[in-house]
């Protein structure tokens, strides 16, 4: 026979201090886990989700790794354009856009306006091809730039990466690197992917400020390769022009598989973090623990009596369990509320720019079923301990 | 009163039932997950799930299959299905593999037709049970007369020259390659890549029988396509160097990469369009990375810094 359900909840209002203990650790347990399942989830997302779907990049043979390590000559992407057939194009414009990628230290405002110390932003060099191939880009204010202006764009994550307010770089206002002051004349949006940490500026400007006379690469968008027609291409295709021509020194990858490959570069970074979490959920549980093993040795002579009435000891244990397990559920929900509301989106810097915290229906799931794990894990030792005295024994308990 | 003994009895009960709950619940998914990777083969249309992506590296050729295996083997085979009536069954999911023609006559034409004498595998695919597919397979997923096939399958029967083979998994490559591509016999009078660059004269159209190893890239093959790099015995590879352990010792990595570009061949197998084809060449007659082999082609393409072979014959020497 079971003990009521309501004798557990009841039991719960006994000690509202205990309760208020019990929800709120488990409340910041389950908060720091739903911080770390946000910072993983929200990293991998924004790097796999980053690059189109048939987006191609030629890099420099050997820096698979590291776009802003790679060189290419700027004469490739008209090779690319006459050599590989089914390049996708509109209007007779082909989807080609050559890029320079670098990491720059930027200030806020006119060159020594502010004392802030520079930080370091991935700025895109481009022509108006990047419209075209990189079609998650959308200018939500103001223009592009224009070539021979010092003029930029920013992307919606770049307050973040320089640890400055929205206000402060909205259209009109300055930045500066390359000891130059640049207008910012647009602010672009490309949902969850790294691109919105970046700065783009007319490639021959950023090529120019670099002093260099390479790009990084090239990327192009593919039609996809029909059967029945023959039109379009895969990237097999581009590979093989690859091999055909050794002189470029390039090698082919899926944009989305170069991002994909910076995902597994910070798997340590997210292993920190899973780690991190960890350990703070076994110092909860250890503290739940602790909190428990109180609340329950108060209790002997009541488990005693129960015992006696008749009920056997694994019912009051899965009593116990429901008490526990109620109070802790109770905290997780409170933080998974907490962390909808409050975490999810909330912008986070990192090398390769910024990106948000995910907190969706499996990392809530996550947060939801370590509170409900503190609950159990946390009772079922006290449990069993107060549950050894033979019952005259935990009759005569005080 | 519960004694002490029985006390212990029940938590270990509660703790026994608890793991195997857990365990159930872990089996269970476990299961499901397997059944998921291995749908079960009920109609024609389900041979579609058989198909594998990667052409496999182990396959033998049929003489070599009929000769070294036995009734129940695993083993994959690669043949084409000839040009002939009986290529497909016609209300059954069967069909007809033979031999490169090269192979077996030593002749050079690209659609074999078999002979009474002709050494044939027959492919049956069946059901869970046993029986084979109803249904005709002939135009179904890439399959069709001509077609080149890596099927790996048990062993059913064996006589003669011919066998049966109930297919497990089936690679169709979307181009075949030319029967005759790979020789059986040594071709001689080859000129190393380094030797014949260094020399230089190296024309577009000339017809040139050239010896390499495959490499002078980290990934000198490219997936899907008759296509990878050929290098010349005048640089090292990275692990022929005293205590290099490099992880890829044929992308040269430790050669300039002018060094490497100057002794570097492409090779491609191309169609009648002059388009490579699509099929992979990593795999087969176990070529791979620093594989050794000799090649003769027509020159497609020599500007002075890239060299590209249209090859017509290859043999692997290692």
């Amino acid at each position: 026979m079971l003990l009521p359900f309501d004798y557990a909840v009841r039991n719960l209002g006994r000690s509202p201090a205990r309760l208020l203990l019990s929800v709120g650790g488990s409340m910041l347990v389950v908060l720091l886990i739903l911080v770390a399942g946000g910072f993983v989830k929200g990293m991998s997302l924004s790097l796999q989700t980053t690059g189109g779907e048939n987006n191609i990049v030629l890099l420099g043979a050997g820096s698979e790794e590291s776009v802003e390590r790679s060189e290419v000559e700027a004469s490739t992407p008209g090779v690319v354009g006459a050599s590989i057939q089914g390049v996708r194009a509109a209007a007779g414009v082909s989807f080609i856009s050559p890029e320079v990628h670098v990491m720059l230290p930027v200030v806020v405002g006119e060159p020594g306006e502010r004392a802030d110390p520079p930080r370091q932003v991935m700025m895109r060099g481009v022509t108006h091809a990047a419209a075209l191939v990189h079609d998650t880009v959308s200018l939500v204010e103001g223009r592009w730039p224009r070539p021979g202006s010092d003029e930029v764009m920013v992307g919606r994550m770049v307050p973040t990466v320089l640890g400055v307010t929205e206000e402060a770089l909205t259209v009109g206002e300055k930045m500066s690197f390359d000891g130059r002051s640049w207008t910012i004349v647009g602010r672009f949006a490309s949902p969850g992917t790294v691109v919105e940490g970046e700065v783009w500026l007319p490639l021959p400007d950023l090529m120019a400020a670099t002093k260099r006379e390479t790009i990084s690469c090239v990327v192009f968008t593919i039609a996809p390769y029909d059967d029945a027609t023959g039109e379009g291409a895969e990237f097999a295709d581009v590979d093989a022009f690859t091999k055909t021509r050794p002189d470029l020194e390039l090698v082919a990858m899926r944009e989305r598989d170069y991002y994909g490959k910076l995902a597994s570069f910070f798997a340590p970074i997210k292993i920190v973090a899973w780690v991190t979490a960890g350990l703070i959920a076994l110092g909860g549980l250890c503290g739940g623990l602790n909190t428990m093993y109180a609340a329950f040795a108060s209790r002997i002579r009541e488990l005693g009596t129960l015992q006696s009435l008749g009920f056997r000891r694994i019912a009051i244990v899965w009593s116990m369990v429901q008490e526990s397990t109620l109070a802790t559920a109770t905290g997780g929900l409170i933080a998974i509320v907490i962390g909808v509301l409050f975490l999810d989106g909330l912008a986070v810097r990192f090398s390769m720019g910024a990106f948000g915290l995910v907190i969706d229906e499996q990392v809530a799931l996550l947060g939801l079923l370590c509170g409900v794990a503190l609950g159990v894990l946390g009772a079922l030792p006290p449990a069993m301990r107060c549950l050894g005295p033979s019952i005259p024994l935990a009759l005569k308990a005080v | 009163m519960l004694h002490r003994s029985s006390r212990s009895s029940l938590a270990v009960q509660f703790l026994a039932r608890f793991v195997v709950a857990g365990l159930s619940v872990v089996s269970l998914t476990c299961g499901a997950a397997q059944g998921h990777a291995t749908p079960a083969i009920k109609s024609v249309g389900d041979v579609k799930s058989m198909l594998v992506a990667t052409l496999p590296a182990d396959a033998k050729e049929i003489g070599d299959a009929l000769v070294a295996t036995k009734i129940g083997d695993t083993i994959t085979v690669r043949g084409y299905i000839p040009n002939n009536e009986d290529a497909f069954h016609a209300d059954s999911a069967q069909f007809t593999l033979t031999p490169p023609v090269s192979s077996q006559a030593s002749t050079d034409k690209p659609s074999p037709t078999p002979s009474t004498t002709m050494r044939t595998v027959t492919v049956r695919i069946a059901n869970a049970k046993g029986e084979t597919l109803k249904g005709p397979l002939n135009g179904q997923h890439g399959l069709k007369k001509g077609s080149e096939a890596f099927v790996t399958g048990i062993i059913e029967t064996m006589v003669e020259n011919r066998m049966t083979l109930r297919a497990t998994a089936m690679h169709i490559p979307r181009s075949p390659l030319p029967p005759s591509l790979f020789s059986l016999a040594k071709i001689e009078n080859a000129t190393d890549i380094t030797e014949a660059r260094k020399a230089g004269g190296i024309k577009v159209g000339d017809e040139v029988v050239l010896r390499g190893r495959i490499g002078g890239a980290k990934a000198p093959f490219v997936a899907g396509r008759a296509i990878f790099t050929l290098i010349g015995r005048g640089l090292k590879a990275c692990n022929e160097n005293p205590d290099d352990h490099c992880a890829m010792p044929w992308d040269y990595c430790c050669e300039t990469r002018e060094a490497i570009l100057a002794n570097t061949v492409t090779v491609q197998v191309t169609d009648e369009k002059a388009q490579v084809l699509r099929t992979d060449m990593k795999g087969r007659q176990g070529l791979k990375e620093l594989s050794e082999i000799v090649v003769v082609g027509k020159v497609a393409v020599a500007d002075g810094k890239a060299v590209v072979v249209n090859a017509t014959k290859m043999y692997v020497t290692r």
